[in-house]
């Protein structure tokens, strides 16, 4: 895993594969990219203070040139002991009759030291939550599970830090709960073991680069994580023979309702609360989060925000299609009994602290200028450069909107004569195509009469 | 070019009542520009909610009304002209939301659903006429504070 920029990415744009075929420009939900000139090709660049890390652009790119930032097995091998921790995903890229406890033994069989699964963990969490939400004055909550919602509001909502639910996810709450143990037991000291997620998503990734203090220790315990893609194939090899290993399946307890927590909308019906609301995909959240400045949504609890479709069942590293998932999910939280349990069973994680107070910081982004006068100049600026462009958003300057190219020209980093649009038209008229910009303005007034 | 006078953005908008599909379109827009012009976020937030307030009341009430939204380096300030049944009592209109805003919303930031008590709150300047059977005229301004602007360094980076 490269550790690239100072904002901690999880995804890294290959400008060697880019063909620039725009194809992520328009999906970034951030307005993040744009697509430069470098040397003669064309290319997409990422800004890193808008990037939210929410994975569209690597869904829609054909060339592999937009890479999520994961680790491999050989990044591994400077830990004494491994240790995995599957995200609930994994367990439903499997035909029904693989059961979890299978998948968890043949991970120790490729190779990690010990294996937890987080059902028995989400429980807690959940009652953490539960309690949290009779307590707390501000309204509506919001989960702060998926690193991608956490950047969102970090970067374009800062003042909704404060909704965040100040509990850590049942990943960390497993990582710190089993790292501990297993130093206590072995005598290693911390980074001598690694904690590895199986994850969905590269999002995840988000966690161990910046080391962003998710947990109450102050950073993430988690140390490495592998995509469940990657982890996939090399199970399915041993699944396919199943009488050795089914035989040497060891014992995991796999709760049913914690498993709820894997999917989209899981968590709001552990809670039986209907003043909880699921939110999925990036444009909603940002809808939902839009009305919550403005006060709207107060009698809502608490929002479970995803910025994938279907949760992390629809991540962008999974095998299996969200909605296959879905039901394969289902049909597991039946096997293993959907009940609540009963509060006053023992489990491994009873007395963990699960708060986690405030730990996420703004990071805005970039202003147009960070002298307010010059700002403002720059601002009235833009606006008078958008209403002489054509408005239609081509994408062909490599901004993802008209808007967006007049900012970038007040900026220096376009100039005017890179709007095709305006090019297209200019030279239908008779003068030559090197011109100083100056007679822009005049030529436009040719342009207007052409259409007649 | 560094006059203060010239130094104003300005962006006229257009509000219809009873548009509820559109409600908050001229908020989310003053909005993006104080974040690009690197506005501080409490300020943005209070900017925010005191336009919000005000979009929202003339949609609910008015027929159709006109934002002025200025900036200059010291300030924001929004102007709401409207045309619309006007309000009878405009001191109960603000007593009214005094009493029913708790303490509890305050330290969340908003107000009773009452309108203009929480513009009130939210803003350093705030003026209101209004006739009835004719509309409302309201004046809403933000201070920016002068400490959070860079001014020095960005000479040197500019
Ligand atoms: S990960 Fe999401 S926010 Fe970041 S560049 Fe790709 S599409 Fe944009």
């Amino acid at each position: 895993m490269e550790n690239t920029d100072k904002y901690g990415h999880s995804i890294y744009f290959d400008s060697e594969k880019c063909v620039g075929d725009m194809a992520c420009l328009k999906v970034c939900p951030a307005e993040a990219i744009r697509i430069r000139t470098k040397v003669r090709n064309k290319v997409a660049v990422m800004l890193e203070d808008k990037c939210i890390d929410c994975g569209e652009c690597v869904k829609v790119c054909k060339s592999e040139a937009i890479v999520p930032l994961t680790n491999t097995f050989k990044d591994f091998s400077k830990f004494k002991y491994t240790v995995a921790i599957p995200s609930i995903a994994l367990y439903t890229q499997f035909e029904k009759n693989i059961k979890p406890p299978q998948i968890l033994s043949l991970l120790r069989k490729i190779g990690f030291d010990e294996v937890f699964d987080i059902s028995q963990a989400s429980i807690t969490v959940y009652r953490g939550i539960e309690r949290h939400i009779q307590s707390s004055k501000i309204k509506p909550l919001i989960s702060p599970f998926c690193p991608t919602v956490v950047k969102l509001i970090q970067t374009k909502y800062p003042e909704l830090l404060s909704h965040l639910l100040p509990i850590i996810s049942p990943l960390e709450l497993v990582a710190g709960t089993v790292k501990e143990q297993i130093s206590k037991r072995t005598g290693l000291k911390n980074e001598e073991i690694g904690i590895i997620y199986i994850t969905p998503c590269p999002s995840k990734t988000i966690l161990i680069l910046q080391k962003l203090a998710y947990t109450n220790q102050g950073k993430s315990c988690i140390d490495g994580a592998i995509p469940i893609s990657e982890i996939y194939p090399l199970l399915m090899r041993l699944v396919n023979q199943p009488v050795t290993h089914t035989a040497q399946c060891e014992h995991y307890e796999i709760n049913g309702f914690g498993l709820k927590y894997g999917s989209l909308g899981g968590l709001t019906s552990m809670l039986e609360n209907d003043n909880c609301i699921a939110v999925s995909g990036v444009n909603n959240i940002i809808y939902i989060l839009e009305g919550i400045e403005r006060g709207k949504l107060r009698n809502v609890d608490l929002v479970d925000m995803h910025a994938c479709m279907e949760g992390c069942l629809g991540g962008i590293m999974v095998v299996e299609n969200a909605y296959i998932a879905r039901s394969r999910l289902n049909s597991l939280i039946r096997y293993y009994g959907d009940k609540k349990p009963p509060i006053g069973k023992k489990d491994n994680y009873e007395n963990r602290n699960i708060y986690d107070e405030n730990i996420y910081k703004p990071q805005p982004i970039k202003p147009i200028d960070i002298n307010i006068r010059n700002a403002i100049a720059k601002v009235a600026k833009q606006k008078e450069i958008y209403q002489q462009l054509p408005q239609i958003n081509c994408g062909a300057c490599g901004c993802p909107s008209c808007l967006i190219f007049a900012e970038e020209v007040v900026q220096g980093i376009l100039k005017l004569e890179n709007c095709v649009a305006l090019e297209f038209s200019l030279d239908s008229s008779p003068q030559p195509k090197e011109q100083p910009p100056k007679k822009r303005k005049q030529k436009k007034q040719t342009i207007r009469e052409i259409p007649r | 070019m560094n006059n203060e006078q010239s130094l104003i953005y300005n962006q006229l908008f257009e509000i219809k009542g009873g548009n509820f599909i559109d409600a908050g379109s001229a908020s989310v827009n003053v909005k993006k520009t104080l974040k690009l012009i690197g506005i501080p976020s409490e300020i943005i937030y209070r900017v925010s909610i005191c336009c919000y307030e005000a979009e929202m009341n003339i949609i609910m009430y008015a027929y159709r009304a006109t934002l002025d939204f200025s900036i200059t380096p010291d300030k924001i300030v929004l102007k709401f002209n409207d045309e619309g049944p006007g309000i009878k009592d405009i001191e109960l209109a603000m007593k009214e939301g005094y009493s029913t805003a708790t303490s509890e919303m305050r330290e969340m930031g908003f107000g009773a659903g009452m309108g203009l008590p929480n513009i009130k709150m939210n803003s350093d300047e705030f003026y209101i006429e209004s006739e009835e059977n004719k509309g409302t005229n309201l004046f809403i301004g933000i201070f920016i504070d002068r400490k959070t602007d860079n001014h020095d360094k960005s000479e040197e980076i500019a």
